[in-house]
């Protein structure tokens, strides 16, 4: 099938195909593992969120769904970019690749930026497990009262709802990090295809195996936006970024 | 094992796909706004599990890949299964008036 | 009959690299200078990394282990309470992280499956590279932790003690954490090795059997590993932020850390012997120059413990508040679990009978397993046992089970194996003599350290405490006399192994006259392992037949060793 002139068939492999396929099986065994490491903290907060639910529902009303639906549509079409790469080397298009790579990259940086903002507003309430937790917020002349003040007035726990946030920023810190080893992957493939090294059009493969990661830190983001963010009831007043 | 050394889906299955999983987001935030109290775990689970079944199938080239394939999806979904089924069960069964 | 073409899938023949006639013999010598060994992505050269790092790491291990008998001669005990919590602490999780999880599939496993296979490396050399350097840098912060400081709270962690300890549990849990992260790599790069590499002819059920026991350990190392690494994360978040996840002040369950932890904690202990049982279906074959007794119930047990195993972490928690229900189905289940194993027991044995059976050290090694983890095995079903558990949890019996599954088992197969392909590693034999000795002293030792353990659990003496009542202490002072002898015996292979390096015949190329791939090429193998392009026509362990090999390495009446041929390869 493809004799090795160029260096591309590695010296332990027998033909591409069978280089190609091994590549992909090991980042499905890899993906496999990441289910299971965060199964570990989604199988923890559902354990919780059992024994726990109305806390639980009133932690998830105080987030800011505005922003997780934007990032949901980010992280989505970065998505659909980074496939849309993987369709350019394998046709050999190098600027078509480039093109994509990066802007799946732009739109990965953009999440990270919502999220950043979002973060520093529930700073700003006081979202934040432990003594802040308790804290009334002052803005300016009057003070709004502290989330564990709302949770008494909504006949919730304080502990509990605290503990949804644990849960919350765990998670989503956790899913944050994926996403910047997952920049940093296709910052890489960038730099290799700048360097030609997607010329041969079966080095396509590595792109498709760095797009199943990515694919896989967007299904993480489906089930986070499901479980903290969609399970308490919003209204329109907290839609603001 | 794998046959993708060909053929790639069309590019307009990507974007058709895409339409419909931000279909589903936009869905499960509306349904974040329809007060159904503790069972919206159901419908955001249902659209989340959608969400995951069309990127996968689609983006993520299970359409077309190889019985090991899924079969490397099949286990992950058992373990996953065993998980959450086995631990759980505890929290369903324990009284937590105790605590 | 000769299958080969249908799984042929090259159509041409990848030959050794040019000039190889010519080049290094073997994979030893193909290159000198620590960056030959540092960054080499031979798996074999990275098999002996991972021998140095783990003998080294089982030294400071059964230091530990000293210490903790040395203690326990006094019922008063020799050293301060919290000392002595740190050092079981560090005892348990140098042994089970940085020994025994690692040490099969990183040694034995790295070298050999790619051969047994008839590949030419993993399916991912640089990855394997990673998994060891991930190993060292884990194994580097853990032991940091335990050294400076150290950590008090047992090998398990539990919180809520683990949450507010003033010990260094934090950076142990980041140790065993990147120490995780280089088994899940392991396990993916021969899950994905065996899956792709197979040389043609060489089906699955052709494989050895050692290759389907090292297979069904990669699937616990990928599926469990993970959950244990998500539970020392949250542990290491709740310790430095201070905010608990398991805390009760928060609502938190410490019970939770307990599911998290054994699910992975459970089959862990598969993880670790495992591969130990894939090295006894080696040796037993070979030494009793027989055929497996029921080639597809062993391989298919394998990957019954695999899955199995994934069911009954629950046997852990009987007595720490789990739900009732929930218990009695995971000791119904922990019943089960011990059926593959018994399978395999069952096996070997009628391997054994009417076999041409010889008494080489590995072999001693073999017998020796088999009967110590039938003990330790059969142990676990007391304590599977709602009942009896209720008395026996926490105390020394569970001790003495699980040493003699790990130690009378798991270490047993790891001398096992290490005697059995020490000449195809080094391409020297060692001193049949003195390795002979080593291993029944091993087994005296063995018996002499833990059978009081039985009697001491037994009776009720409880674990993890420096102290004990006087009534207690011969079976102690047996028990640290035992040990003694048992680290004694552990010099043996260390002195006689390092020795054949420098002073030992030539093995040649099959001293044993074993079956398998491995044997048919050089020993020590060359860099691609093959000179020649692998092809399997035959069932693994066919030593009836005519063209059986035939064990070409003997001593003759007054020791000495006798080279009768020199083999060379062919299939």
């Amino acid at each position: 099938m493809s004799t090795d002139s160029s260096g591309v068939l590695a010296h332990h492999f027998n033909n591409m195909e069978q280089q190609q396929s091994t590549a992909r099986l090991g980042m499905w065994m890899f993906l496999v593992t990441e289910a299971l490491f965060f199964g570990g903290i989604f199988v923890a907060y559902t354990a919780y969120r059992i024994w726990y639910p109305e806390a639980f529902l009133a932690g998830s009303a105080k987030l800011n769904v505005l922003i997780g639906g934007i990032n949901s549509l980010l992280l989505l079409t970065s998505s659909l970019t980074i496939t849309l790469a993987i369709h350019a080397a394998h046709e050999g298009k190098q600027d078509a690749l480039k093109r994509w790579l990066l802007a799946t990259i732009l739109l990965a940086v953009a999440f990270l930026g919502f999220k950043a903002r979002e973060y520093y507003l529930d700073y700003e309430e006081h979202l934040i497990p432990g003594a802040l937790f308790s804290k009334p917020i002052s803005e300016g002349e009057h003070t709004k009262p502290s989330p564990a003040q709302d949770c008494e007035k909504d006949n919730v726990s304080a502990e509990h709802v605290q503990l949804f946030f644990m849960f919350y920023y765990c998670m989503t810190g956790l899913h944050v990090l994926h996403m910047l080893v997952g920049i940093g992957l296709i910052s890489w493939l960038y730099l290799l295809a700048q360097r030609g090294y997607f010329k041969p059009p079966e080095r396509y493969v590595y792109v498709e195996v760095t797009s199943l990661y990515w694919h896989f830190v967007d299904m993480m983001w489906f089930f986070l936006m499901a479980l903290l963010y969609c399970a308490g009831p919003h209204t329109m007043a907290q839609m603001h970024l | 094992m794998n046959e993708h050394s060909g053929a790639q889906p069309s590019k307009t299955s990507y974007f058709t796909v895409f339409l419909l999983i931000a279909g589903l987001v936009f869905l499960a935030v509306g349904v974040s706004f329809a007060e159904l109290g503790p069972s919206a775990v159901y419908a955001n689970l249902l659209i989340a599990g959608l969400q995951s079944c069309l990127l996968g199938y689609f983006f993520m080239h299970l359409k077309g890949a190889g019985q090991l394939t899924w079969l490397i999806v099949g286990a992950g979904l058992f373990w996953l299964a065993i998980l959450f089924a086995l631990l759980l069960t505890d929290y369903l069964t324990r009284h937590i008036a105790a605590y | 009959m000769s299958t080969i073409s249908a799984l042929h899938t090259t159509n041409h023949v990848k030959h050794a690299p040019h000039g190889a006639s010519h080049g290094p013999a073997n994979y030893l010598t193909a290159g000198y200078g620590w960056k030959s060994w540092l960054f080499t992505v031979d798996h074999k050269r990275i098999g002996l990394l991972y021998l140095v790092s783990v003998t080294a790491f089982f030294m400071i291990g059964m230091a530990a282990a000293g210490l903790i008998r040395y203690n326990l001669i006094d019922p008063k005990g020799m050293l301060p309470a919290d000392l002595y919590n740190k050092v079981f602490t560090a005892h348990g999780i140098v042994m089970v992280f940085l020994f025994l999880v690692p040490v099969v599939p990183g040694v034995l496993g790295n070298f050999l499956i790619p051969i047994m296979i008839g590949a030419k490396d993993l399916a991912f050399p640089k990855l394997n590279l990673l998994s060891w350097y991930l190993y060292m840098a884990g194994a580097a912060c853990a032991c940091w932790a335990l050294l400076s400081g150290g950590v008090d709270t047992g090998w398990t962690l539990y919180p809520p003690y683990s949450s507010r300890s003033h010990t260094n549990v934090a950076p142990v849990a980041v140790g065993i954490f990147i120490a995780g992260f280089s088994s899940i790599l392991t396990g993916l790069n021969i899950i994905v090795t065996v899956h792709q590499m197979r040389c043609p002819g060489m089906t699955w059920f052709r494989m050895p059997l050692f290759v389907w026991a090292m297979y069904a350990t990669s699937l616990i190392m990928l599926l469990a590993t993970p959950v244990l690494a998500v539970t020392v994360t949250l542990l290491a978040v709740e310790r430095l932020a201070q905010i608990g996840i398991f805390d009760p002040k928060l609502g938190g369950d410490p019970l939770l850390f307990q599911h998290m932890f054994w699910f992975y904690s459970h089959p862990a202990v598969y993880i670790m012997i495992l591969p130990g049982m894939g090295v006894i279906s080696e040796v037993i074959t070979c030494f009793s120059r027989k055929n497996i007794f029921g080639y597809t119930a062993v391989a298919w047990s394998s990957v019954g413990i695999a899955v199995v195993g994934f069911l009954v972490w629950g046997h852990h928690m009987f007595v720490a508040g789990e739900g009732y229900y929930l218990a009695m189905v995971f000791s119904l289940l922990s019943m089960f679990v011990a059926v593959p194993s018994a399978i395999k027991v069952f096996n070997w044995t009628a391997t054994l009978y009417r076999g041409s059976i010889t008494f080489q050290a590995p072999m001693l090694y073999a017998l020796g397993f088999i009967a110590l983890f039938t003990v330790g095995g059969v142990t676990g079903l007391f304590l599977a046992t709602l009942g009896t558990d209720r008395h026996l949890h926490d105390t020394y019996f569970v001790i003495a089970h699980f040493h003699f599954t790990m130690v009378g088992g798991m270490v047993m197969a790891y001398f096992a194996g290490i005697h059995f392909w020490w000449p195809k590693i080094t391409g020297k034999m060692y001193s049949d003599f003195w390795s002979r000795i080593a291993a029944i002293l091993m087994c005296v030792g063995f018996f002499m350290t833990f059978i009081p353990q039985f009697i001491a659990g037994y009776m009720g003496l409880p674990r993890r405490y420096n102290t004990y009542p006087p009534e207690f202490q011969v079976l102690n002072v047996l028990s640290s006399a035992g040990s003694t002898v048992l680290g004694f015996a552990y010099l043996f292979p260390f002195t006689y192994l390092i020795h054949s390096i420098f002073y030992g015949k030539k093995a040649g190329d099959n001293p044993w006259g074993a079956t398998g791939l491995e044997w048919q090429t050089t020993s020590p193998p060359p860099t691609f392992n093959f000179n020649y392009e692998p092809v399997v026509t035959e069932m693994p362990y066919e030593y009836s037949l005519a063209t059986a090999p035939k064990p070409t390495f003997s001593y003759s009446s007054n020791g000495e060793a006798v080279k009768e041929e020199e083999h060379t390869h062919v299939h």
